[in-house]
């Protein structure tokens, strides 16, 4: 007799919450639509990037809100948020504030995000695509270093360390955080490839890579390990070769477990033409366009394709390595 | 019979993959990675008509050279490693660097002159030190953006 009634109990609470939901939609208001005076500007295309991703739902007039935060109860918090949050830091009116009020901005912004306060974590939580990468914190670090760096507030010699780093910094970034890495060209060719009529390619390991594939030890590969994949057209020398010809992008993937867990521990980065723009608009693009081929053809070789085929005689190798020894 | 009959058929098995295992410690077959000690990568190729793949490598002054911001032989040095072009064992209609065939070297030599040697395999059938040079010096480095 209990159980039925318990039965009956559950579907009438249900209904209860329901019809609670939409009656409390008429309590429902949309935040205030407020003019953009001034849209942050002369700030390195990444570190905009990075603020309109993570930060301009709450800080700006110019809101992308899901269809899930404009429902009450939640809009309520979110409204809340938005209206203290333009309250303190508007980047919609940031002509409002002084040259020096937009640098220590900055760094009020560094170490918001360097503790994690911000994007604010319950937002993040329900977010995921808004959360900074360490990669990311990095890069607004160095730039609100570089505004006083320009100043000479920091002491001479730091300002110039700080000065190349950003430069470093501010290569183009992949919208997951991994940054267009030119040191590849110092690190050991481990193969090349080619589509026949259509590129050429040359691939390069970083040292962490290099001894994963001496020790045959990728499975998993190690963290850090990091491959790049430099693509060009073909061109036809007279001889009949086919050399490299225009670049047409630059290919990264970077073991970290912990960071890519969505990617079998391998993070994705592709940059396109002679201005290395990003592939991506989220941090999800490589789930989207990467990783499948490689999870689904190269399992054997630890989601990479480019290890050395086991095809060089080792006899013959030994004694040619003995001869360059000597 | 059944029974023996698998009984055969497990033995065979097990035999089959021990001795594929020892005709592969024979033939020894290794993952090739070349080290190029001081020189840098400078450009790549690959030939359908001999189905090889070669990656050139140099130290500073023999990628001025080939550069043309330099003319000069002195101190430069260069490698060229071709490989047998194989198809990728993963991925139908990629072809990727196989087999090492050969490895030549060309430096300055006393004269000013440069000096041909094949440090790994053999010269290339029917051509001569002269034409290998030529073949080598006439490579423009990769470009990359910046
Ligand atoms: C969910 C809305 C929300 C998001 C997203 C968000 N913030 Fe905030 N932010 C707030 C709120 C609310 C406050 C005020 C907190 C308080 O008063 O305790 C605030 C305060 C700040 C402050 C302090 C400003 C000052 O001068 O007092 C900074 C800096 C800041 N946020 C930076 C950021 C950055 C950078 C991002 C993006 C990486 C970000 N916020 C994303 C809601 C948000
Ligand atoms: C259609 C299947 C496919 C997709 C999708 C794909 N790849 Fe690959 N990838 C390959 C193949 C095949 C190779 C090996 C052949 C070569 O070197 O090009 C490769 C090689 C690579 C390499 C060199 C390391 C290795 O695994 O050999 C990198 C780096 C790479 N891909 C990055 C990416 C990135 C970044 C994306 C997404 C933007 C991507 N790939 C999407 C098939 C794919």
């Amino acid at each position: 007799m209990k159980l039925l009634k318990r039965i009956q109990l559950i579907p009438t609470i249900f209904i209860c919450i329901v019809v609670g939901l939409i009656a409390l939609q008429f309590f429902n208001r949309t935040i205030e639509q407020k003019a953009v005076t001034g849209h942050i500007r002369n700030v390195p295309k990444q570190v905009q990037l990075i603020l309109e991703r993570s930060c301009f739902n709450c800080h700006s007039n110019e809101q992308r809100l899901s269809f899930f935060d404009k429902i009450a109860p939640v809009s309520w918090i979110v409204n809340r948020d938005i209206n203290r949050a333009r309250e303190v830091m508007n980047f919609s009116e940031w002509d409002k504030l002084s040259d020096a009020e937009q640098k220590s901005k900055f760094y009020a912004i560094y170490n918001m995000v360097n503790a994690g306060k911000m994007p604010l974590p319950s937002y993040a939580l329900t977010h995921p695509d808004s959360k900074l990468s360490a990669v990311e914190v990095a890069t607004i670090k160095l730039y609100a270093l570089s505004l006083s760096a320009k100043d000479g507030l920091l002491p001479a010699r730091q300002g110039i360390a700080n000065v190349i780093e950003t430069t470093a910094a501010l290569a183009p970034v992949s919208p997951n955080g991994i940054p267009y890495n030119a040191d590849f060209k110092n690190w050991k060719v481990i193969g090349m490839s080619t589509l026949i009529d259509n590129t050429i390619r040359v691939i390069y390991g970083n040292d962490i890579a290099v001894r994963a594939i001496e020790e045959e030890n990728f499975h998993p590969w190690p963290d850090g390990s990091a491959v790049a994949k430099a693509v060009f057209k073909q061109t036809r020398k007279s001889n009949g070769d086919i050399v490299p010809g225009d670049f047409v992008n630059m290919q990264y993937m970077v073991k970290d477990g912990k960071t890519f867990k969505e990617t079998e521990g391998w993070g994705f980065a592709k940059f396109n033409g002679q201005d290395l723009k990003p592939t991506g608009k989220t941090a999800l693009f490589a789930q989207q366009s990467c990783i499948s081929c490689h999870r689904q053809l190269a399992e054997s070789t630890g989601y990479l394709f480019n290890v050395p085929p086991k095809v060089s005689s080792k006899r013959m190798i030994q004694q040619y390595l003995k001869t360059v020894q000597k | 019979m059944k029974k023996i009959l698998s009984v055969l058929f497990l033995c065979s098995l097990i035999f089959g993959s021990c001795s594929k295992n020892i005709s592969d410690k024979e033939n020894g077959k290794i993952r090739f990675m070349f080290e190029p000690g001081e020189l840098k990568f400078i450009s790549s190729s690959f030939n359908t008509d001999r189905q090889t793949m070669s990656a050139l490598y140099g130290n500073k002054e023999a990628l001025s050279l080939l550069e043309g911001a330099r003319h000069s032989h002195d101190r430069v040095s260069l490698k060229l490693v071709t490989y047998k072009m194989m198809e990728d064992p993963q991925y139908f209609g990629s072809k990727v660097n196989g087999e090492l065939l050969r490895v030549e070297t060309v430096k300055a030599g006393g004269d000013g002159k440069l000096d041909y040697t094949t440090e790994y395999g053999e010269i290339p059938s029917g051509e001569s030190r002269e034409q290998r040079i030529a073949d080598i010096m006439d490579t423009d480095p990769v470009n990359f953006p910046q």
